[in-house]
């Protein structure tokens, strides 16, 4: 009896040491796996962040949300290849920080991996949810767009673009009135009030002089573009020289309508050419809005076995 | 009777020590080796401290400077890391060429560590990537972190 009585109590203790045991193993269990999907997840968010925020070196635009407003700060022309910068970028990512444990792939919109240097240029920032673009024709970047469907232009408030060229001086005399601003077409109005397509542009251009500072405003602030519409300086309207010759740089502003107007692409609502001309560009497109976020045309997803961050850059 | 009741006892104690041993030691596990929350936090310290060095344009601005002047500016970095923390960063610089083969050249090696350390094998490695545009340059800047 004294035999059964001690092989119960036996059988307790060995139960409850069992249980305790094992209470102990699975909290561990637990515990390493939650530390363990945290330094994942960490890692992923770091390693996502860190190659997207390297997209603006690699491009040399740097673009920053401030409150209702886009500021984009670029520099003119590219003085290297952008495309082979963005192969090598793509092949220094996979040699020195793509390994085994972690997956980075840049995708299309489809989930495709897709090679960076094929990056479209005439739609490489977005201004999400509206659509808005920031431009140029190549990566040669010697011509910035801003382009808007009629439907998106509402969002645009104002627009303040502030050009520091580099190599190049007034040609024309910037005290003088019309000397230097001759739209031709001149679709300027005093006021938007009560036209539908009208932008708010501030255009100042600052030139190459070191000893006497010379900053050109275009006194024209308000521009009527829709329908067919547009306003342009008329060759040899702003005037620039170089050490060895005048030229000119020609300025449009819309026009805006249908797809018969703007083509298949967004329609324009400005264009700065840029030919022959090095300068920092600094541009503030200001929205009726807050909500908006500034997207390279390129989605990146960072992925391990723990998890994944799959977002536009 | 007797004899029945001694080992059943005996078997009791033993299983009882033996098993206490078993627990002890599983306890023991995570203090003798670093804590799962130390490793968390070795990780987003290192994960920031190099994000910082990124952002604030630390790592492009060592371009061109003098091996000795790094160095002493990743010392003075790795100062500013908890006092119970122990770090040793590596940066370095590469230049590439599109080929074909895109290739990568190593330029230089730059490394430093927090002074009275001494190395555990608990280490905790983070790294990040950085570009330059002009000059064209590529750097990798790795940081291994561990507890005094």
């Amino acid at each position: 009896m004294k035999g059964i009585f001690f092989t119960i109590i036996t059988f307790l203790i060995f139960l409850g040491m069992i249980t305790y045991i094992t209470v102990i193993t699975n909290s561990n269990i637990q515990r390493s796996n939650l530390t363990g999907e945290r330094i994942s997840a960490n890692r992923i968010y770091y390693t996502w962040k860190s190659v997207s925020d390297n997209m603006k070196y690699v491009l040399n635009v740097y673009t920053t949300k401030v409150n209702d407003t886009a500021e984009i700060n670029d520099t003119i022309p590219a003085t290297i290849s952008i495309r082979d910068f963005l192969k090598l970028y793509q092949q220094f990512i996979n040699q020195t920080y793509r390994d085994p444990t972690i997956d980075i792939r840049f995708e299309d919109s489809g989930g495709n991996e897709v090679d960076l240097s094929t990056l479209d240029p005439q739609t490489l920032f977005q201004i999400k949810p509206m659509n808005i673009l920031y431009s140029y024709p190549d990566f040669g970047k010697n011509e910035v767009f801003i382009r808007a469907t009629p439907n998106n232009f509402s969002f645009i408030k104002k627009v303040d673009i502030y050009i520091e060229m580099k190599n190049v001086y007034f040609d024309c005399d910037i005290y003088a009135p019309g000397d230097c601003n001759q739209w031709s077409p001149d679709t300027h109005v005093p006021s938007c009030t009560g036209i539908q397509y009208c932008i708010n542009l501030n255009l100042t251009f600052k030139d190459a002089n070191q000893t006497t500072t010379k900053i050109f405003t275009f006194p024209e602030h308000f521009f009527d573009i829709g329908g067919t519409k547009k306003s342009k300086t008329k060759t040899g309207s702003f005037k620039v020289r170089n050490e060895t010759a005048a030229f000119s740089i020609p300025i449009q502003v819309g026009p805006l309508g249908s797809s018969e107007i703007c083509g298949s692409s967004n329609c324009i609502v400005l264009d700065i050419d840029l030919h022959n001309v090095k300068a920092d560009t600094f541009m503030k497109i200001q929205f009726n809005t807050t909500d908006f976020y500034i997207n390279l045309a390129s989605i990146l997803n960072v992925n391990t076995l723990f998890g994944k961050k799959v977002d536009n850059i | 009777m007797t004899r029945g009741f001694a080992l059943t006892l005996d078997a009791v104690m033993a299983t009882t020590v033996a098993v206490a041993i078993v627990i002890a030691i599983i306890n023991m596990l995570p203090l003798t080796s670093v804590n799962y929350f130390d490793k968390q936090q070795l990780a987003s310290i290192g994960n920031d401290f190099l994000a910082v060095m990124d952002l604030s344009g630390k790592f492009r601005s060592y371009i061109g400077q003098t091996s000795s002047q790094i160095n002493k500016s990743l010392g003075e970095e790795l100062q500013l890391l908890p006092k119970t923390y122990c770090g040793n960063v590596t940066v370095k610089i590469y230049t590439g060429n599109i080929g074909p083969p895109i290739t990568f050249t190593l330029g230089n090696t730059y490394n430093n560590f927090t002074s009275g350390c001494i190395r555990k094998q608990e280490i905790t490695k983070t790294k990040r990537i950085f570009v330059n545009f002009d000059p064209q340059r590529f750097g990798l800047a790795e940081l291994e972190l561990w507890l005094k």
